[in-house]
């Protein structure tokens, strides 16, 4: 097993190289994997060119949703963005929040929080700002967000426990999140995973939906609602390298597989010792 | 935990603290003020700046490692920061703050009027740029 520093490092490697290579290389796989992919399809990532905030130079092809969509950002808010990279989601928000608004966005990776800079510097934006931190220990004061988005980030962070429990203290009493991510439901094959990794990337440190939606839960979030699950369609010639046709067809069929979704929940108001509510 | 002088060596660990805290960084280094610092081993927990020169210094930067933050840290470090300015004869300390005037009067400070400050305070660049004008002015005085 690899201890929780050296993935963090590896993935910082990965991103720095990533920031610096195109769009299409990127856009193959949800966290960048390329390299040994030949397919050339936009398989997890989303069309953002539409949407308002949009800046191509901020959209690296990554992500696997598009949490916006779904965070019931209003003008005003305070957003956090988990794992920022060149801006892309936290510039979508900022279109939303408005000259009022605030958006953070936390990343470890000292190169992408210098693009994610730049950035905003071309759009001219001052509310927009990108702070270097972990997941784990995120660089905020408690009770800050309205709303805490994060795009295929929460996969990499190692100790996902403590990334949510981190998100709890920052999102402020009666916010919420919306995070779109990576998650297994059912047992794949090893080598099947791995062949998934190289085709797809994000996927190593993906976990099982329903230990996901666990964490979230003891994290002390409500109201724990998916709101769009979409499978990673592995073609079968990927499959077929592992599994029988029968097998594939039943696999199919059993819901097995690996998924985007897009989780959103809410820190309640609590009644809680030294809340006023009760008084 | 232990209380240093800030060295030059400190000030990314400072200003990444202040930055989490919501507190500006513009002003914060070695020649401008004496920092002073919170360590647990190395791990940096509180800073605190004094501008100045005695009698009358302007606190500023006050922050705590945002994981240790309701735990009574910044408390225990205020008094000791307090007893510090008194040993090196500062009598009168002010300070502005948009955010934590409630903590400051549990210490014994007190609102100001911001005309009320003294020249030396009213031109220092968190008077005069950084913090909005909407910010409190409060003051506490050293009885030695």
């Amino acid at each position: 097993m690899q201890n929780d520093q050296s993935i963090k490092d590896m993935v910082k490697d990965r991103y720095t190289e990533i920031a610096t290579q195109s769009k299409s290389t990127n856009a193959s796989s949800c966290c960048g994997a390329g390299g040994c992919s030949t397919v050339d399809l936009q398989i997890m990532s989303e069309d953002y060119t539409s949407l308002d905030g949009y800046l191509a130079d901020a959209d690296l092809g990554l992500g696997c949703g598009i949490p916006t969509q779904f965070a019931q950002i209003k003008a005003g808010d305070t957003v956090v963005d988990l794992g920022s990279g060149a801006g892309n989601d936290a510039f979508v928000a900022r279109s939303i929040v408005g000259e009022d608004g605030r958006v953070i966005g936390i990343d470890m990776t000292q190169v992408m929080v210098d693009l994610a800079r730049n950035n905003a510097q071309k759009l001219n934006l001052s509310n927009v700002e990108f702070r270097l931190g972990d997941i784990e220990n995120m660089p905020l004061t408690a009770n800050k967000a309205d709303v805490v988005i994060s795009n295929c980030v929460l996969n990499l962070v190692p100790n996902k426990e403590k990334a949510f429990q981190e998100m709890y203290r920052v999102i402020k009493t009666g916010g919420h999140f919306s995070v779109s991510d990576i998650v297994i439901v059912g047992q794949l094959p090893t080598e099947l995973l791995q062949e998934a990794e190289m085709y797809a990337g994000c996927i190593a440190g993906a976990i099982q939906k329903d230990t996901y939606l666990d964490i979230i839960h003891k994290a002390g979030f409500s109201d724990v609602r998916i709101m769009k699950e979409k499978a990673i369609d592995l073609p079968d010639d990927i499959l077929s390298n592992y599994l029988s046709a029968d097998q594939i067809a039943s696999w199919r069929n059993s819901g097995t597989g690996i998924y985007s979704i897009t989780v959103f929940g809410v820190k309640a108001k609590t009644c809680g010792c030294g809340d006023n509510c009760c008084s | 935990m232990q209380i240093s002088k800030a060295h030059s060596t400190d000030f990314a660990n400072i200003h990444a603290l202040l930055k989490a805290n919501d507190l500006p960084v513009e002003g914060v280094n070695e020649v401008q003020g004496a920092y002073y610092l919170l360590k647990n081993g190395e791990k940096l927990m509180a800073v605190a700046g004094i501008e100045g020169s005695a009698p009358t210094a302007l606190l500023r930067s006050v922050a705590v490692d945002v994981q240790m933050h309701n735990r009574g840290i910044g408390t225990q470090f205020m008094i000791d920061i307090l007893s510090l300015a008194n040993e090196q004869g500062f009598r009168q300390i002010y300070l502005l703050t948009e955010t934590a005037s409630k903590f400051y009067e549990r210490l014994g400070f007190t609102i100001e009027d911001r005309s009320q400050a003294p020249e030396s305070i009213r031109k220092s660049s968190e008077f005069t740029s950084m913090c909005p004008t909407s910010a409190t002015l409060m003051k506490y005085i050293i009885i030695k």
